[in-house]
């Protein structure tokens, strides 16, 4: 049997918990499309992490040490997986759908000679055909999505596939095995640390968060006003809002931005794309406003309200006001 | 320099959506079609790079059915030097292995220095075209670049690259190399009267390749459908006042307010 092989992804010497996740997904996938499962993990000082994978997992784990990976550059890492992975011959190939996921995933496909599905969220079986689903259109719909015949390289939506608890019995076995493939056309020159401002974000009890859908800078004191209905509160906002310029990077919500998980999150006109549910579902209450009864933010929300926000909000504030003074 | 900018052309997937009846993609009657916001990016950064190095020519390249050409047209409003179209289907899904084949069989004897995209289409969210392109090619990439800056002598690039956090990997890529772009990344410009004169004028020649489908797998849509309303969703009913009273209700029982 064709093994399934998960590529994890490593950080500081610990394995990320997005390779948890795809561990989970391999396993969904293999009593769907039986094959062994094998872990790859690539990087500097790798031992530590393969360890700790094998520990948690009881999967075997292939240990690939590489003095060049001790920081990221899509070519080392498609040319170290591809030579690692490619005797194996694998079936599918599982990538966490990361920053790194899918910078190097397409590639790595291309060099394996295998298809590629990105961003996978849900996987099913119809009539004894295996289906991924995956988010398109901003999240207002889902394709199901059947992979070539052959070999396919598959990214993992995080969050998607939480990782499994139970620990098992006996860990699995690890292979050390050695890589001295080197960028040769790419160098890289480090990483600049997160912006100021996180803290407010993860100490607020309460977010109020907007989107493209306030159509324009000035309603933004709308939203403060919101927000100043509530003690410890934060404003924040979405990619497309922020790219606007109409907010700070800092007070961004989402994968490239803030993941956040207030007591309560209000989404004033964010259509809730899958970067921006990503960095915000985890919230305990959430209430969305939108125009669009259609939005894929209703699909996380506890709370759903289809108004324009330019009219609820100031009567929203208006109804809270005679509530306190009455 | 030579850059090639590659624009997709989507619906404006911000307008309300339905499942065509045969299922396979979005019912596009009425719809608008225009270019790809994430590729605008590309566009403009491709031109600001032009500025940046006299002489320099900007070729903005669509690969898919006829009516795709008005997006490659609306690349040479924008400032493009020149545009060209691959044909491809008939329009709906369009496996991002085809399209990356179709652009780099117009692009292998081309000698581009760079090559920018935008970091993923709006509809299918792929994010697959740039990198699997630079891959066939053999130049290196990067994708999610947030910050774009190309050495004096044209040597190479200096990406920054978004990742998790808020945080940013920096690194640098020799030419020719191939970068996908983020939004913020600039400001895309709108087009110019001159520019838009020009465009009238200009053809957007269709080079019709053959897709090399053989080497790598092609998946396939099953289905396009949309999500179910989460059932944990509870949408207020009746009047705005009473949809803020309720509102107001909820949160006081949960203390929230």
């Amino acid at each position: 049997m064709e093994p399934i092989v998960i590529a994890a992804e490593l950080d500081n010497g610990t394995a990320h918990p997005a390779s948890l996740e795809a561990v989970c997904f391999a396993r969904a996938l293999s009593r769907l499309a039986p094959g062994p499962l094998v872990i790859i993990a690539a990087g500097r000082d790798v031992r530590m992490a393969a360890d700790g994978l094998a520990a948690a997992t009881g999967i075997d784990v292939i240990a690939v040490e590489n003095e060049h990976m001790a920081e990221y550059t899509g070519e080392t890492w498609k040319k170290t997986l591809a030579a690692s992975i490619a005797p194996l011959a694998p079936r599918f190939v599982v990538i966490p759908h990361s920053a790194r996921g899918y910078d190097f995933a397409p590639g790595l496909a291309v060099r394996l000679g295998a298809g590629c599905v990105t961003a996978i969220e849900a996987l099913s079986e119809r009539e004894g055909v295996l289906e991924f689903t995956r988010l398109a259109f901003g999240g207002k719909a889902l394709m199901d999505i059947v992979p070539p015949r052959g070999r396919s390289v598959l990214t993992v939506q995080p969050g998607a596939f939480p990782a499994e608890a139970p620990a098992p019995a006996a860990p699995g076995t690890v292979t050390l095995t050695r890589s001295t493939a080197a960028p040769e056309r790419s160098r890289p020159l480090g990483r600049t640390a997160s912006g100021p401002e996180t803290a407010s974000l993860n100490e607020a009890e309460v977010i109020v968060a907007a989107g493209r859908g306030i159509g324009k800078k000035e309603n933004l004191e709308l939203i403060r006003a919101l927000a100043a209905l509530f003690p410890r509160s934060a404003l924040a906002g979405s990619r497309a809002v922020c790219d606007a310029g109409w907010l700070e990077y800092a007070r961004q919500v989402g994968v490239t931005g803030k993941t956040v998980s207030p007591r309560l999150y209000i989404a004033c006109g964010i259509s809730g794309t899958a970067q921006h549910l990503a960095g915000m579902k985890n919230s305990q209450t959430i209430v969305a406003i939108n125009t669009d009864a259609g939005a894929p933010i209703f699909n996380v929300a506890h709370v759903g309200v289809v108004e324009d926000l330019t009219r609820f909000i100031p009567l929203l504030i208006e109804t809270r006001g005679k509530a306190v003074k009455g | 320099m030579k850059i090639l900018v590659c624009v997709k052309q989507v619906v404006d997937s911000e307008s309300v959506i339905a499942i065509a009846p045969s299922g396979s993609w979005i019912a596009e009657e009425g719809l608008v079609f225009r270019m790809n916001r994430f590729d605008e990016y590309a566009v403009e950064e491709s031109l600001v790079i032009r500025d940046t190095f006299p002489g320099s020519v900007v070729t903005a390249l669509s690969v898919g059915p006829a009516r795709v050409e008005s997006t490659v047209r609306r690349a040479i409003e924008m400032g493009a030097d020149r545009g060209v179209r691959v044909p491809l289907g008939e329009g709906g899904y369009a496996s991002p292995m085809a399209v990356a084949s179709l652009a780099a069989a117009h692009a292998r004897d081309e000698g581009y220095d760079l090559i920018l995209c935008g970091a993923m289409a709006e509809d299918d969210m792929h994010a697959q075209v740039g990198p699997l392109l630079a891959e066939m090619l053999g130049i290196p990439s990067a994708s999610s670049a947030i910050a774009l800056k190309t050495a004096d002598d044209a040597s190479a690039v200096r990406v920054e690259r978004e990742i998790e956090g808020g945080s940013r990997e920096i690194l640098e890529l020799s030419l020719p190399a191939l970068v996908a772009v983020q939004p913020g990344i600039n400001r895309p410009r709108y087009p110019s009267l001159s520019n838009v004169l020009r465009a009238k004028g200009q053809p957007v020649p269709e080079e019709p390749h053959a897709a090399d489908e053989s080497a790598n797998g092609i998946e396939r849509l099953a289905r396009l459908r949309l999500p179910e309303r989460s059932s944990r969703c509870e949408m207020l009913e009746g009047s705005s006042a009473e949809k803020a009273e309720k509102l107001l209700a909820l949160l006081a029982a949960k203390s929230l307010i």
